[in-house]
């Protein structure tokens, strides 16, 4: 299964290592503004088309090869390879993403976890397209939700293996049946789609322990916290800013103390979170799970609470905030949701102090299928 | 035989009876007639369901339009939108109407609607609301001249609605709270004229306001004193200098347009002010207190309707007898009984009381938002998908938390007469 793992010939090692220089300590700040840049020259190009159902296929070949062009193709490989600070390296990327648009960084979230398992497995891939590949899971062995889908991407899926492993199958695009790309509540930069796949003759196959799926399934529900967290700071800052211009009971909005609780109170939240999740990338497991829970439900409220201030005008689609509401809603969901985060926090506080809870073994499900 | 035999069978056999009546099953939420009633909304409310799906995110605002025409042209066809007015104006309700006995069957009817499509219950209840300052100014004259033609059309299949409109794009929050609403900007004005007044101004959000027939009109004799000389006007709106400016472009509840009037220098003779000059407020305070434990209603009716589909999808996962599973649902149903039930009590009370009809309807709403928000959780993202129903009523839902006045101004609501009134009495 040895295939190699191929880097675009225009990208040299130097390339690489100036976006990977900035690898060490959380949230690099370098990597999070090149993923800006490459969002906003997307957001630019595809203006009034990212927030669309069916999604924008043209958009995601345009990340694609803009991902490519940016040198951020290899940081798939090098964020997701464990090593040392490669964890909030992918972190300050998606953040970086996401804080121009939640459905771009969801693409780029979806081959993150598409390599995942294959550069941490040491299994060398082929890459097409000088990419690697689409990611999946699903409830289904046979039909699987396909994250970042566009055509001709192989695509990745967790199958039961032996005793109580997982066995990842990589699947040549030829090997995929019928596609129905889905129609979704929010995110909608990032298709997703149900693909009808025929296992057997894979491109690539590994074993993997169920404590290891359990680790990248945390981790991967990480990375959809902090796309639903930059979304719901973003809902929060247009939020301070019309409340800070409209006149409501004879005064500004922000000059009502029951407008500042609502606001404080959001913003407490999200603060907390990012700062569990930060230590949580740098490799604490229970607060990356903690800060994954608490960050799905502080972006929640924290958009929630924007449209609220909004009133009305936040309703409304020319206003930003009820989109941020789907966003944020749809990567809380995404990573699992309220109740299955806590248990995962249960779970890896427990391991913490000695007591390992058996895993239910959902295999790698990456955004919860159900 | 002995006394104490006899009492010990009599209390077996009760006993058993008791037993059996439990293992029956559920008691009967609503008496015959109601039930009658409900299956009736809910046979309308299944068949417009297509519609609504239509008229949601993909239609363009115009297809959005005709689909809402074409489903107040069913519900009048049916009778939906002349039921619940009173008999002396050409609808089929009695003097009760505005009763108990009349409040139970509209709130039964938004639920019913809710279940389907919350959007479906405010596109038909805001017909209602618009309607409601006109009955209640008790201006039985006013009510006839201006309801009987609305409701002979209506009989006759026209989407011959009301709507009611009292926000402005300066004042939301300021014409649902008298406090804040002191010092309201307000922008929309009514000058006394040979023979009644001239409006001038813009109202925004009105449920209905494109489609209506005519629309009650709250606007200002004197803008400095704001709210103290608000005035109710009912606006035939083919009068000329009204125009529907636009139509908002909203995150749910599609089938229900929301519009932008503009009134500029309409004349409405003295015969369609409603209610004396400056009671403009008093007969918006009792239309809010009457309608927002409907809103209420509606956001219940919305989340038994994803309570079914989380309990539906559980069954189909297998997760039905996982306890960790239950024990959540519990959590959510015991939520929404509660809610439910203060709902019916603010329906109940008569007249209706500000701080209970404001509570109802913000504890449901916000009762109804975390049930579907977490019924959302639970299934994953296959609840997500435009496909499923779960996701159409979370972006419905959300807006029973907005409109009606916000729940924040709701809560406010609760001190709006100073002490709220006989609490322990009442709740
Ligand atoms: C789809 C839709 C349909 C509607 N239908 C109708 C209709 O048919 N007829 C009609 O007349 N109106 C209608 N409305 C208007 C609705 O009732 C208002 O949007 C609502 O009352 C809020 O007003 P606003 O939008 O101006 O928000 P704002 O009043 O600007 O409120 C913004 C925020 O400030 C807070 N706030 C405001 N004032 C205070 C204060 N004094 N103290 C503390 N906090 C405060 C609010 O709670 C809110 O969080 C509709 C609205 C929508 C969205």
């Amino acid at each position: 299964m040895a295939a190699i793992r191929q880097f675009p010939a225009d990208i040299s090692r130097a390339a690489q290592f100036s976006v990977l220089g900035t690898t060490k300590g959380p949230f690099g700040e370098e990597v999070r503004d090149l993923a800006g840049v490459v969002a906003s020259r997307l957001l630019s190009r595809w203006n009034g088309t990212v927030d669309k159902n069916p999604p924008n296929l043209d958009l995601v070949r345009d990340f694609d090869e803009e991902c490519t062009r940016a040198g951020l193709a290899q940081l798939f490989s090098e964020a997701s390879d464990g090593g040392e600070g490669s964890e909030s390296l992918a972190a300050s990327a998606i953040r970086g993403f996401a804080e121009a648009d939640g459905g771009i960084a969801a693409i780029f979230l979806a081959r993150l976890a598409a390599v995942l398992p294959w550069v941490q497995g040491s299994v060398e891939v082929p890459v097409v397209d000088g990419w690697s590949t689409a990611w999946s899971g699903g409830s289904r062995p046979d039909v699987v939700w396909a994250w970042g889908w566009r055509d001709g991407l192989p695509i990745t899926v967790c199958v039961p293996g032996e005793g109580s492993a997982w066995r990842l199958q990589l699947l040549p695009a030829q090997h995929l049946g019928s596609v129905e790309v889905h129609q979704r509540m929010g995110l909608r930069a990032c298709p997703s789609a149900w693909v009808r796949v025929h296992l057997g003759e894979p491109m690539a196959s590994i074993e993997v322990g169920r404590e290891t799926i359990a680790r990248w399934r945390s981790l991967v529900a990480g990375w959809w916290a902090v796309i639903a967290l930059a979304r719901g700071r973003a809902a929060l800052s247009e939020a301070v800013r019309y409340a800070s211009v409209r006149y409501q009971g004879g005064a500004l909005l922000i000059e009502h103390p029951l407008v500042q609780e609502m606001l404080g109170r959001a913003f407490e939240a999200v603060v907390a979170a990012e700062a569990l999740l930060t230590r949580g990338f740098s490799g604490d497991a229970s607060s990356l799970a903690a800060g994954t829970s608490l960050a799905t439900q502080a972006s929640e409220r924290a958009a929630h609470t924007a449209q609220q201030v909004f009133g009305g005008y936040g309703y409304m689609r020319d206003y930003p905030v009820e989109r941020c509401l789907r966003d944020v809603k749809m990567a809380a969901v995404a990573a699992g949701g309220s109740a299955r985060l806590r248990v995962a926090t249960a779970h890896a506080v427990c391991a913490a102090e000695g007591v390992h809870l058996p895993d239910k073994g959902e295999g790698v499900s990456l955004g919860s299928a159900g | 035989m002995g006394a104490e035999g006899w009492s010990a069978r009599l209390g077996e056999r009760l006993f058993e009876r008791f037993e059996r009546a439990r293992e029956g099953g559920r008691a009967p939420r609503y008496s015959a007639a109601l039930q009658r009633l409900a299956e009736q909304v809910q046979g309308f409310a299944r068949e417009a369901e297509p519609l609504v799906v239509a008229a949601d995110e993909e239609a363009s605002l115009a297809q959005g339009v005709e689909i809402a025409r074409e489903l107040l042209r069913r519900a009048a066809r049916a009778g939906w939108l002349t039921r619940f007015l009173p008999g002396w104006v050409g609808g089929q309700a009695g003097v009760a109407a505005l009763q108990q006995r009349g409040r139970l069957p509209m709130l039964i009817f938004v639920e019913e609607l809710a279940a389907v499509s919350p959007g479906l219950a405010t596109l038909l209840g805001a017909h209602y609301l618009g309607a409601m300052p006109i009955l209640l100014s008790f201006d039985f004259a006013a009510q006839r001249r201006i309801l009987r033609p609305l409701c002979a059309a209506l009989q006759a299949g026209e989407p011959a609605i009301c709507a009611f409109a009292i926000t402005e794009p300066e004042a939301g929050s300021d014409v649902e709270d008298p406090v804040g609403g002191k010092r309201a900007r307000l922008g929309t004005t009514a000058r006394r004229v040979a023979g009644g007044y001239v409006l001038k101004g813009r109202k925004c959000f009105i449920s209905g306001g494109n489609l209506a027939r005519v629309t009650t009109v709250f606007a200002a004799l004197e803008p400095e004193k704001s709210l103290r000389s608000w005035t109710c006007f009912a606006v035939p709106m083919d009068t000329p200098g009204v125009e529907v400016v636009r139509v908002e472009d909203k995150m749910g509840q599609r089938v229900s347009p929301a519009a932008e009037l503009y009134f500029d220098e309409v004349f409405v003779p003295e015969s369609y002010r409603v209610g004396p000059e400056r009671e403009g407020w008093r007969i918006n305070r009792a239309t809010l207190d009457l309608s927002r434990p409907f809103v209420g209603g509606m956001a219940l009716g919305a989340a038994r309707t994803v309570l079914h589909e989380g309990v539906a999808w559980a069954a189909k996962n297998g997760l039905m007898h996982d306890r960790f599973f239950q024990h959540e649902i519990a959590r959510l149903l015991g939520s929404y009984a509660a809610a439910r039930a203060l709902v019916v009590r603010a329906v109940e009370v008569v007249p209706p009381m500000t701080e209970l009809s404001a509570m109802a309807k913000f504890v449901a709403t916000d009762t109804a938002m975390r049930i579907v928000s977490q019924i959302m959780d639970w299934m994953g993202v296959e609840a997500t998908l435009r496909s499923s129903r779960v996701e159409r009523l979370y972006r419905d839902i959300r807006l029973t938390q907005i409109y009606e006045g916000t729940n924040e101004i709701n809560r406010l609501a609760v001190f709006e007469h100073g002490q709220p009134r006989s609490w322990a009495d009442s709740f």
